[in-house]
């Protein structure tokens, strides 16, 4: 998708006023923080898990280039041709050629947010390819022309009334009724075909194996192995953080995502691909790619960027943001929205382009709080915020402002001065009334909410006075 | 320069300080695994076969399982299944030994399941008891697509094969030095999405009904 983070007030300024976003976003967050509540309490070791997930990819970023070595020489000798790809241009010309090559005419895609990151489409499209998407978000998102919203449900911006009447128009045969269990029953039987007949079968990875070699995908609808198993090529393509150790490594981390990212102890299927087809197996693709992408990866290792690299792309963090909960993830204009895409968009394009993002941010902490690899996000949305500051890019009033606060924090007795004089000022602007509505400077903060009437006395002044008090009484 | 070399030389800039013998690295990898006990969800003193059926029925898994004494009462049990549920007498059968010598009479057998809407007989290789999974592992007698392409998929599971955790998995399958097969699946119910407005619905590529009949011998 083309980035358009630098539009991010646009867009919000247009979120906010969708009707039926709010709608979809407010029918969808209750339940997946409540699932996902009531599957942790559920699980005592989560927090001895959570240690350990952390460990464990630390462990594995601390000595990537080794795992990643160990995963190729595994993966070869499995019969993978495994391919390296620095950029997302390089990573499309690899896929567009083995498609060729394969001279495929059709193929099937399990949702990966690698693929999206890399253009998947784009590639496919260049070697003329017709491209199916078979998760059902990705299939309802690809009706629409639209991009995905959420990296675990990229429809979760749409009602049900919206994929009713996109299904009525653009399946085949119409849905019988509007219930969401129609609507699935319509996809499946439009899907169906297209599995058996695609030349080519295109998934990424949710973990990469290093001792065994083999890619693991976790879905709920059964598309991976329907993708990956009846075409004769099946290419993965996949970050190169997505390592881990070995089987006993991803078990924990498995546990996690799962409740992380649905509020399950387990998605429905998880498959471990260990190569292609062998020789006397029953079904299998005969041609095996792996692609492994940097993609500016490289580049956070080894600064304050890298916790970044732990994500095991579970998309709590923006289930428990309240301004992805108002926006929506479209505003982002990237294809990570939300806390992790708001580190992950600047980190993976520039700080201007992605200017707003770090700054949409309440530091509240949530996002940390349910991150199941403690990825510290609002430390990191800080740090992009410092560096900001640090190239200029702080908005020309903000700075000044934020200068002339420095200026006085930095010198107490002008503060409280300043900060008495203000409440005194307040209280007068406030003509008796017990809000404020219109202020100078401060017209786009109250456009939305009231300022209370201050306190009488700022709070040094409170403090002093209660404290002349005590002494008085002694 | 390749982007192989590039990126694996970004990557070690990154980690120089980092570089130690492979040895260590094994090392330090296997402590953070040890003691899985600390991470596995404990089953409160229940057997394995408890656990198993318990959570393989759970409603966040919705399987259902009914219970044999051996491998020659599977045909009837699963005939039961599907006169119950006014199914037909039709069905595909995995072609591996221990079910194709059963006796199938009375059943008509399907050898294609592309058309929508068919059953599937598959035994499951493992059972596993935290999750109520169950594990298949692709060979020449055992296709992948017969877990996926029926919309009723029946499952036969010996009981003896049942174990705690995936971590019993991996080292009952020799780890990481023996030979691994192209797909290793494991099950947990039926095919289901939450994609639109996270409304859990079943069926949704794959089996909409889950059976599972455990076979204690």
């Amino acid at each position: 998708m083309i980035q358009t983070s630098e539009k991010f007030r646009e867009h919000v300024a247009h979120a906010l006023t969708d009707a039926d976003l709010k709608i979809a976003l407010t029918r969808t967050t209750g339940l997946l923080q409540s699932r996902r509540r009531q599957v942790i309490d559920e699980y005592p070791e989560y927090a001895q898990a959570r240690i350990r997930a952390q460990a464990i990819k630390d462990h594995t970023l601390k000595h990537l280039g080794h795992y990643l070595e160990m995963f190729e020489a595994n993966a070869t000798a499995n019969g993978a041709k495994v391919h390296w790809a620095a950029t997302p241009g390089e990573a499309r010309r690899i896929v567009s050629d083995i498609c060729v090559k394969a001279g495929a005419k059709t193929a099937t895609r399990v949702k990966s947010m690698l693929g999206e990151e890399i253009g998947i489409a784009e590639a496919l499209a260049d070697a003329g390819v017709e491209r199916i998407e078979t998760d059902l978000a990705e299939h309802i998102i690809q009706l629409a022309g639209e991009a995905p919203s959420h990296i675990v449900m990229p429809a979760m911006h749409k009602t049900r009334e919206q994929v009713a009447s996109l299904f009525d128009e653009k399946h085949g045969v119409a849905p019988d009724s509007h219930d969401v269990t129609d609507l699935v029953a319509s996809a499946r039987r439009e899907l169906r075909k297209k599995f058996l007949s695609a030349d080519v079968g295109i998934s990424g990875a949710n973990f990469l194996i290093a001792d065994t070699g083999a890619i693991v995908t976790v879905t709920n609808e059964g598309n991976s192995e329907l993708t990956c198993t009846p075409p004769k090529t099946h290419i993965v393509t996949v970050g190169i953080e997505k390592i881990v150790p070995g089987m006993d490594h991803a078990t924990v981390l498995l546990r996690l995502l799962a409740r992380a990212a649905i509020g399950a102890e387990i998605t429905q299927y998880t498959t471990f691909y260990n190569g292609p087809k062998r020789e006397d197996d029953a079904d299998g693709p005969t041609d095996y790619h792996i692609v492994l992408v940097d993609n500016h990866r490289s580049e956070m290792l080894g600064t304050d960027l890298q916790p970044m690299l732990r994500c095991i792309r579970c998309g709590a963090c923006m289930n428990h943001c309240p301004v992805y909960a108002a926006v929506g993830g479209h505003a982002y204009g990237a294809v990570y929205p939300g806390p992790m895409g708001s580190v992950l968009t600047p980190a993976m394009s520039s700080l201007e382009a992605a200017k707003d993002l770090p700054n949409a941010c309440t530091l509240n902490g949530r996002c940390k709080e349910v991150c199941p690899v403690n990825i510290p996000l609002p430390d990191m949305l800080r740090t992009f915020r410092a560096r900001q500051w640090e190239a200029g890019l702080t908005p020309p009033l903000a700075q000044w402002a934020l200068k002339g606060w420095g200026f006085v924090a930095r010198r107490p007795r002008i503060y409280r001065l300043a900060s008495g004089l203000s409440v005194y000022g307040l209280r007068l602007w406030a003509f008796g009334k017990g809000r404020i509505r219109k202020m100078p400077l401060a017209s786009s903060w109250l456009k939305y909410r009231d300022l209370p009437r201050p306190e009488k006395g700022s709070f040094m002044q409170q403090y002093n006075a209660s404290e002349h008090a005590k002494r008085s009484r002694k | 320069m390749s982007d192989r070399s590039a990126i694996l030389g970004a990557i070690r800039a990154a980690t120089r300080a980092c570089e130690v013998p492979a040895s260590q690295i094994a090392s330090e990898a296997a402590t953070l695994v040890a003691e899985a006990t600390v991470v596995q969800p404990k089953f409160g003193g229940v057997s394995l076969v408890e656990r198993f059926v318990s959570k393989a029925s759970s409603e966040r898994v919705t399987a259902t399982v009914s219970r044999v004494d051996t491998m020659a009462e599977v045909p009837a049990s699963v005939a039961d299944y599907l006169n119950q549920r006014d199914q037909r007498m039709q069905l595909a059968v995995q072609p591996t030994v221990k079910l194709e010598q059963l006796d199938w009479a009375g059943f008509e057998r399907l050898d294609d399941l592309a058309d929508d809407g068919g059953v599937a007989v598959t035994l499951a290789e493992y059972g596993i008891a935290e999750t109520g999974s169950v594990v298949f592992r692709s060979a020449a007698d055992a296709p992948v697509l017969l877990t996926f392409l029926p919309l009723i998929h029946i499952v036969v599971l010996q009981a003896s094969t049942i174990l705690a955790y995936p971590e019993d998995l991996w080292s009952h399958l020799g780890g990481a030095d023996a030979p691994q097969s192209r797909a290793l699946t494991l099950v947990t119910g039926t095919s289901g999405t939450a994609d639109i407005e996270a409304i859990n619905v079943r069926g949704a590529h794959g089996p909409r009904s889950m059976h599972i009949v455990l076979v204690t011998e």
